[in-house]
Parts: structure tokens; sequence; C-alpha cells
């Protein structure tokens, strides 16, 4: 209602044709350009039992470079949930500073935020007003993107699990961010959705950096540029996909030590 | 550029806000909005026969309608608001998940949203008595809306301090119940101020809710004085526990979303 009065909408992403690189510039972006996350010494820990803390991270320092997608792994309760939670800036951590540059998406793969009684298009134009996209252009993406038809003008309430993410995953495909942080939406739903998904992420949004939550190994390797371990309270980096899985297969292996004092 | 976004942004994420809760709130049944008229309508119409049946004439003026109106009106008012803007983080808990909407847009939104449902319905109740009824009356408009903006104020005020209490210690929620349960009894709705014996006046004086009401009556009936209401007290009771709840919101609505 107010975007309509304003006059000034922002388009949905990836419909304005990117500027073509002037010649003999440099192709690679900084690290530390748009869509790049610094962590400065950030620690982030939760009350456990016998008024003991559990760390998920302590003293981070790491820089998740802009325009890469980065592969969040780690196993089960260690964390990468709230990981997506504090960069996106909704949950608090307890030390340090996280540097966002540009624009950072909710978690992904989030459908909690849709009203159950509301049909999926009403859900969708309440996201586009509150990030000032045209209202009608988010629909008209959001029904080609999530194929869900009809279902789009049913309340949300009646959807599949599937449908969900797709309706989630649309939806927030729309709205331009610099980084898109993908909380596990991509595991669900058929072959076919999981495959537009990647191809999304290699077209659409190139320019864009992510990081993805998952346990889809062959998604891993088919979306990603590097991998990123959260385990026993540090996060570490790893250009290499390949050196990164190694890793996260010996961690599996390996029992965890309990880290609380 | 960012600066103008950012002051664009609140206008529209509230105005998102409003209209998701219009569809989910009010939209559901076909009655949602008439009920909304109804309950105080009925109330008071239940309040002026009983009485009518045990007193020969209202404690102030001719009309038992007008009167209970100018008290529960108010009282109604504040009860709602303050319920609704004390639940609101809880309301809009999914979506404070979205970086672009702040705890303030929630709050304001349910503020707006329901202040303006309120003022409908008083405008229809004290329009309708005025109608029907066609009391003999000299209304002050100006004292009636500095009413209802005091007891709005009031609303969010104690609002924003129990949304954050409310959250944080939930005991304090049981307590805040029994506290206020004889809040109608003695907010003036039935009777008013003078008529009380001085030993109850010296404490009932210090309930904002019954100066906001004296000052409603003052603006609907010319002939009654509301000079005990101390405009100053009422301001200063609804400010301390909005700054307070405001500061506490700010510092942990992030650990009550996620860490409660």
């Amino acid at each position: 209602m107010f975007a309509r009065l304003r006059g000034t909408k922002r388009p949905v992403a990836g419909t304005v044709p990117e500027e073509p690189a002037a010649p003999g510039a440099p192709r690679e972006r900084p690290a530390h350009g748009r869509g790049s996350v610094r962590f400065v010494n950030v620690t982030k820990s939760y009350p456990s039992s016998h008024g003991q803390r559990k760390y998920i991270v302590r003293d981070c320092n790491l820089l998740f470079p802009a325009g890469k997608k980065i592969a969040l792994l780690g196993h089960n309760g260690v964390g990468k949930s709230t990981m997506m939670r504090i960069i996106s800036g909704a949950q608090d951590y307890d030390s340090g500073e996280i540097q966002c540059n540009g624009a950072m998406s909710w978690p992904i793969g989030f459908s909690g935020a849709f009203h159950p009684e509301m049909t999926g298009a009403q859900n969708a134009r309440f996201v586009a007003r509150v990030h000032g996209i045209d209202t009608d252009a988010m629909v008209d993406f959001v029904s080609d993107f999530s194929e869900l038809g009809d279902y789009l003008d049913m309340p949300f309430r009646t959807y599949s699990s599937g449908m969900r993410a797709r309706l989630a995953f649309g939806v927030s495909m729309a709205v331009p961010f610099d980084c898109y942080l993908v909380d596990e939406v991509t595991s669900v739903g058929d072959k076919r959705f999981r495959d537009k998904c990647a191809e999304t992420f290699h077209t659409r949004l190139r320019s864009s950096s992510a990081i993805m939550a998952t346990h889809n190994l062959s998604q891993i390797k088919s979306m990603c540029d590097m991998v990123a371990i959260l385990h026993d309270g540090e996060l570490s980096l790893y250009p290499s996909i390949e050196e990164g899985l190694e890793v996260h297969k010996a961690n599996q292996k390996s029992p965890d030590k309990p880290r609380n004092n | 550029m960012s600066l103008l976004n950012s002051f664009a942004r609140m206008p529209r994420v509230v105005g998102a806000l409003i209209l998701r809760e219009m569809a989910t709130t009010y939209g559901k049944s076909p009655g949602g909005y008439l009920w909304a008229v109804l309950e105080p309508t009925l109330g008071i119409m239940v309040m002026a026969l009983g009485f009518s049946l045990l007193v020969r004439t209202p404690p102030v003026g001719d009309n038992f309608m007008l009167f209970y109106a100018t008290g529960l009106l108010p009282f109604s008012m504040y009860m709602d608001l303050s319920n609704k803007i004390s639940g609101s983080i809880t309301f809009s808990r999914q979506l404070l998940a979205y970086p672009s909407v702040t705890f303030i847009d929630a709050i304001l939104a349910r503020f707006l949203l329901n202040a303006l449902m309120q003022m409908l319905v008083f405008y229809i109740i004290l329009g309708g008595i005025i109608v029907i009824f066609q009391p003999e009356m000299i209304m002050n408009i100006s004292q009636i809306a500095l009413a209802l903006s005091l007891i709005m104020y009031l609303a969010l005020g104690i609002g924003l301090f129990n949304c954050f209490m409310f959250s944080y210690y939930p005991l304090y929620r049981q307590l805040w119940g029994i506290a206020t349960r004889p809040l109608l009894i003695c907010s003036g709705v039935f009777f008013t101020y003078d008529s009380l014996p001085p030993a109850l006046q010296d404490w009932l004086w210090f309930n904002p809710i019954l100066q906001i009401v004296g000052l409603m009556r003052e603006g609907v009936y010319f002939q009654y004085d509301a000079s005990y209401v101390s405009l100053s007290y009422i301001i200063l009771f609804a400010s301390v526990p909005a700054l307070a709840g405001l500061f506490f919101l700010r510092r942990y609505y992030r650990v009550i979303l996620y860490e409660m």
C-alpha cells in the first residue's frame, strides 16, 4: 500500500541486467566487497546444565568472501541455525563484532513467518511490502518460480511441506540481497525443484554471496565454492570443497569433546 | 539515499503489518468488525439496565447509557490497547526474523490499528447514544480529545512495560492479573470521584484511569467539574513505564525471541 503511494519500488531481484564489466577491469571483486561477512572475535554461547555454558563459537575471526557460495557444515545441534540467525541480525551474540557488508537476507527456508490463514499470494505480498518491492511483480515471480499454480490462492495451512519450501524459497529469491542465508530449504522437495534452486544460484544470483546450511553432499558439490565447518566451538573455512568434506567426515567420526568452562 | 530509505522503511513496514493484522484478526469472520462495536455496546446496555432498576438517576445527568458509556468506553479502551501492546512481541514473533522488521514496527503497528479501531468504536457508540436519546448536553470536544489521547498514551506506556515484563518474568503476569482484577470497580465507571468518602478518595486518586474518566465526563457533561485531576500526574504515570519498557525491550528483545 505504502510502496504504491511512494511510487519508488525496487524491482524483483535479478531483473535488472548487470552492467558489462569494462574491458581490462579485474573480474574478481575484492574479498571484503558487498556481500562479505567478517567475524571479529565473535563469541556466542548458551547456558547449559549445571550453570555451565555451551560455546557455539569462541573468539572467532573469519572472513566469508564476497560473491562466494559457502556451505556451512556441522553435525546436528552444533548451532548452524543459531549462526544463521546471528549473521542475519535476528539474534544477539555475546561479544565481538559481525561486520556485514550489504543487505543480509533472513534465514531462508524459514516459512514460520507465513500466516497459516493467509494465501500464498497474500503472504508473498506481505514480504514484498515489508521490503519495498512491487507486490504484483513479487506475485508474478513467485508463481513462476514455485509452480504452485492454483494453490497460490489457497490458505498456507493447506500446503504440503514441499510446497511450503517452494513458496519460501521463491519469495526470498525475489528480494534483492547481497548475501543469502539458506537454512536447509533446498534439501526439501523433489529433484526438479532442487535443480531449479541450484540453477537460480548460478545464474540470477551470480553476483550475490550465499551461506547455506545443508547435509546434502551432492548439493554442496553442485552449488557451493567453499566449505565452512562449525565444530567444537570453532568455525573454520576451507577454500577447497574436497578438503572441507574430508575434515567434516573426520569430525563426524570423532566424538564431540565437551569444552565447557 | 540510505538515510531516505530508512525513513521510508518505517511507514512501509508498519503499513504492511497493519494490513496483515487487519486481514488475519478482524477479517476472519464477517462479524469481526461488528463484534468490536457490539461487545462494549452490550456491556453498557446491561449496566445501564441493571442500575436503572436500582437507582432513580445516574450520578451525573439523567441518561444511564450516557453515564456508563463515558466510564466504560475509556476503561475498555485502556484494557484492550494495553493488552494488545503487551502481547505484540509474541504476536509478531515470527515476523521479527525478517531483518527489516524491528520490534518498534511491531508495537507501533499494533498500537495504531487498535487505537484507530477503539476510536471508531467510541465514535459510533457515543454518537449512537446522542442520536437515539438526544440528551441535553454541551460537549467540550477538546476536553474529550484530551481524555482520549491520555488514555491511549497510558495504555501505550503500561503496555510497553508489560510487554517486556510478561516475557521476561512469567510470574509477573500472574501477579499483574491478580493486582489489576479490581480495576473495573475502582476506576470510576459506576460512580464519580466526588461521591466517594474522603478516606477512599485519598487512595483512589492515585488511579490514573479514574482521573481520565473524570476528564472524559467533564468534557461530556457541562455540569461536571473534574478539578481533582492532575494532568502532570497522568503523563508521568504513563511516561515512566513507557521509557523503561522501551529501554529494556531494546536491550532484551532478541533474548526474549530466541533464548527464553
